[in-house]
């Protein structure tokens, strides 16, 4: 039993103590799943180090026990602690490669865990580490032995990192965001591997995660933190069924459940403190019948693998004969996990890279073989809305500089007519005028998406493609950004290529959906007609996975437990 | 598959790549002969001595440079791969035993001086890195900028006169072979070998320092923490493994520095070695010497960066699969 009373931790700071996590209470029993829920920066990692005993250097608990079975870890000395970690309470992370040691082996990972806590020779230690990687379901546990972390997936190394965590049968495990870097027919797999376990080892567990779908899925009961505070803490079906916070309220309804309403928007948390809802432009819909914007017919790419010494590189077909068409103020979702050409088709769509053979139109003209210096006019015509906010835009730069530089590329206008557009377009994008001086650093994850929004916005195009574009936003932010992309699309008629690995995202926003596996389009249609009926069975797969909380409309056969 | 099994293709591919930066070094160590101005003729005959043109024939057919230039590329190139460096001018001797006599000394010297850099540069390097953000941390660091900025030539000329002039505890300069004395040809080799080691382990000290504390924050440190290791283990037995990755790196690079630092340490400290040979070759105008011997330095710096590859593809097993 693990029990958290009046734990409360600040960070050291040279204004001096800063909270970051005040007064959290609870309590785990034995077998039971716990799923704390919150938003980057709401205290919830800092909570779960604080009970292994591995807070940082500059962060303090200033009151408050973490009492297990009776024992406050707090009062221990390191060395007791340190005994007491992966013995007794153990940790699975988010990025399951990076949390293994490149240089070791997986078999030789796990391994050493049981001779740090346990006097049996090495052989029985390989022996059970073994043992462990087949209750893992690792495929050919052997191999997995001998490989080196980067030679799994990122789905297998989970494995491994869970057989480590539950080698020695420990009474505690904390398991913080491990899922989020996986695909989500991986999640499912590894979350079912979780509970299956934890019923056979009885242990305790934490799961951290800001995904209310895997709360849903996976655990007994839920704690939702907000700003190092607990905010409400209930069973999983009470708490969806009837969340009695706002932040939870606003957070439930943050969550992209089904198909967008005509001008009905996500709930923000800010709407559902005031107990309002957010609405979104109306748009004039799509007009199948007019001639598409985009037309990409038969697209084709390869890479070549570099095959060292072997003679003849081994070659990917990164995109393999993908015929896609968008029309004018459509949204086109285009799903599929990770490593599936996604993102090499919207580069070939941007002319970023050349493709081997295949067709692309734009506005019926052919852009396939365009010169660059005759791309220009129609670089004006399409942009891009990139994943990490942070990584997009130039730290050195102001907003005015960042969201003008595409008008002063393509000569639009004078000093004046351009400052006064930079200044429309930042206060379009729901930004104040202040922002202009400002470095992109001044900036919440969201806002740096927003100016990131502006600046693709520059030029008036007409297509936009936003590769993952809400990936890296937490629930609360995404759903501002994407009310912002419904407004934005109903007043400049714009087009949306929706690259997503989220199926809910896509399905809220998009019309017609198309599903990517391998380089190759599987199934394309209208959005509630693959929800409904998905017909091809990868598609059924990917749907099958995707987390649902109970009282949604769950149109895939799958509702939570 | 053994490690040092995996490694057997990627030793001969490379292998391969040193042949070919090989010959590429003989083929420039030849022409410049024929790029440098002057004629070696008569530059070596004295201009002002006014050879007669029958004087200038007969030492070009002793050098073999009246011959098609093809033919004497041929013939170098033939001698090179035999070990035959041609004659010195000075005194007629094969140059390839000078070679031989001073070689030795100057890898003696550079390895000296790579064992006093890891010796001092690796344990400071974990020292700061432990120890980051203290006092202690910020003297060796400011300790490490002084030792990369100081210019050899005065590390070496104030060693000299602290440890020989002033304490008395080792000899100035000169070298004495150690089948005579190996005491004393120790007792002098440790100035030089330090004044020659203090920068490389500058270099690997701060390298030592960046690269741990950058491991100490990869999410792999935390697993082995969760997993309940102690930091003693943490440290000697992944943390450090890992650094040493980019460490190796800084070390193959600044051995090119090492290697150019012995012209001026040999020179300082009386040192008999590769260096010496060649300034004094420079100075005679002995082209063959002159070509044997950056045609040495050249491979050994070939041979070392070789080296480094196989020390990463052995500590990397990432590398190791990428090259197969």
């Amino acid at each position: 039993m693990l029990k958290i009373e009046g734990l409360s931790i600040a960070f050291r700071t040279a204004e001096g103590l800063r909270p970051a996590v005040t007064d959290m209470s609870f309590e785990i029993a034995p077998g039971e799943i716990l799923g704390l829920v919150g938003e980057s920066g709401s205290g919830k990692t800092l909570m779960s180090l604080a009970v292994m005993g591995l807070l940082p250097p500059n962060a303090v608990v200033t009151a408050g026990r973490v009492l297990d079975q009776g024992t406050d870890l707090l009062g221990l000395p390191p060395e007791a602690l340190r005994r007491r970690r992966g013995a007794e309470i153990s940790m699975i992370f988010q990025d399951p490669i990076a949390s293994l040691d490149p240089l070791y082996r997986c078999g030789d990972q796990v391994i050493e865990a049981i001779l740090l806590h346990e006097p049996i020779g090495r052989r029985a230690a390989r022996a059970r580490a073994l043992e462990l990687f087949e209750r893992v379901r690792l495929p050919d546990p052997a191999r997995a032995m001998r490989a080196y972390p980067h030679e799994l997936s990122g789905g297998q190394c989970q494995r491994v990192m869970i057989a480590m965590a539950i080698v020695c049968r420990p009474r505690i495990i904390i398991a913080d965001e491990p899922t989020t870097a996986l695909d989500v027919t991986v999640q499912r797999q590894v979350l079912d591997l979780l509970r299956e376990l934890n019923r056979e080892v009885g242990a305790a567990i934490l799961l951290i995660t800001h995904d209310l779908g895997v709360i849903a899925q996976t655990a007994d009961r839920v704690a939702v933190m907000y700003q190092g505070r607990m905010v409400e803490e209930a069973r999983t079906a009470d708490l969806f069924a009837r969340p009695q916070q706002p932040y939870t309220r606003g957070l439930i309804g943050a969550m992209p459940q089904g198909r967008q309403a005509p001008g009905q928007g996500l709930t923000t948390v800010a709407a559902a403190a005031a107990g309002t809802t957010r609405a979104i432009a109306l748009r004039t819909p799509p007009d199948p019948s007019a001639p598409p914007l985009l037309e990409i017919r038969d697209l084709d790419k390869s890479y070549r693998v570099p095959g060292g010494l072997v003679p003849g590189a081994r070659t990917v077909r990164a995109v393999d004969g993908v015929s896609l068409s968008i029309w004018p103020r459509e949204t086109l979702g285009l799903v599929g996990e990770s490593g599936c050409g996604k993102t090499t088709l919207s580069r070939l769509i941007m002319r970023l890279s050349e493709p081997d053979s295949g067709q692309m139109l734009f506005a019926g003209r052919d852009i396939t073989h365009l010169s660059p210096k005759a791309m220009v006019p129609l670089r004006r015509e399409i942009s891009m809305v990139f994943q990490n906010p942070y990584g997009s835009l130039n730290p050195r730069q102001t907003v005015e500089e960042l969201v003008g530089a595409p008008l002063i590329i393509h000569g639009e206008g004078d000093a004046a007519s351009r400052q006064a557009r930079v200044a429309r377009l930042v206060e379009h994008v729901g930004l104040p005028r202040a922002a202009l001086s400002r470095y992109p650093h001044e900036f919440s994850g969201g806002q740096r998406q927003r100016i990131v929004i502006a600046r693709a916005l520059a030029l008036n195009p007409r297509l936009v493609i936003c590769d993952e574009a809400v990936s890296a936003l937490d629930l609360s932010v995404q759903a501002q950004v994407l009310n912002l992309l419904a407004d934005l699309q109903a007043e400049h008629d714009l087009a949306y290529l929706f690259i997503s690995h989220d199926l809910s995202v896509v399905e809220h926003v998009s019309d017609r959906i198309a599903v990517m596996q391998k380089g190759r389009i599987v199934e394309t249609g209208p959005a509630e007609a693959i929800f409904a009926a998905p017909r091809d069975p990868y598609t059924r797969a990917l749907l099958s996975a995707v987390p649902r909380i109970p009282g949604q409309s769950a149109r895939s056969e799958e509702t939570a437990r | 598959m053994s490690p040092l099994i995996a490694l057997v293709p990627v030793v001969l591919r490379r292998l391969g790549t040193a042949l070919l930066q090989l010959l590429a070094v003989a083929t420039l160590v030849f022409a410049m002969l024929f790029l440098l101005p002057g004629d070696p003729v008569m530059i070596l005959l004295g201009q002002d001595s006014n050879p007669t043109p029958e004087a200038v024939a007969a030492l070009r057919e002793k050098l073999g440079l009246d011959r098609p230039i093809a033919v004497q590329y041929l013939d170098w190139l033939g001698g090179v791969l035999r070990g035959d460096f041609g004659r010195s001018l000075a005194n007629d001797y094969p140059v390839a035993q000078y070679i031989a006599q001073t070689l030795p000394r100057t890898l003696e010297l550079a390895v000296a001086a790579i064992l006093v850099a890891v010796v001092i540069g690796l344990p400071v390097g974990i020292a700061a890195a432990l120890r980051r953000g203290t006092l202690a941390d910020s003297l060796l660091t400011s300790a490490t900028t002084l030792g990369i900025s100081v210019p050899v030539y005065i590390l070496g000329a104030l060693l000299i006169l602290i440890f020989a002039q002033g304490l008395n505890w080792l000899p100035a300069s000169g070298y004495t072979d150690l089948s005579r004395n190996a005491l004393e040809h120790f007792r002098k080799l440790v100035l030089p070998a330090v004044t020659l080691g203090l920068g490389l382990a500058a270099s690997i000290a701060r390298m030592t320092r960046a690269s741990m504390l950058e491991i100490l924050g990869r999410d792999f440190v935390r697993t082995l923490r969760a997993k309940g290791m102690g930091e003693t283990q943490i440290i000697w037995q992944h943390v450090l493994r890992s650094a040493a990755i980019p460490i190796v790196t800084i070390v193959g690079l600044q051995l090119g520095n090492l290697l150019g630092g012995t012209v001026l340490v040999e020179a300082l400290f009386n040192w008999p070695g590769l260096a010496t040979m060649l300034v004094k070759a420079v100075g005679d105008r002995d082209y063959p010497m002159v070509q044997g011997a950056i045609l040495t330095i050249a491979a050994a710096f070939i041979l070392i960066n070789l080296a480094v590859e196989l020390i990463y593809s052995l500590l990397d097993p990432r590398i190791r699969r990428r090259r197969q």
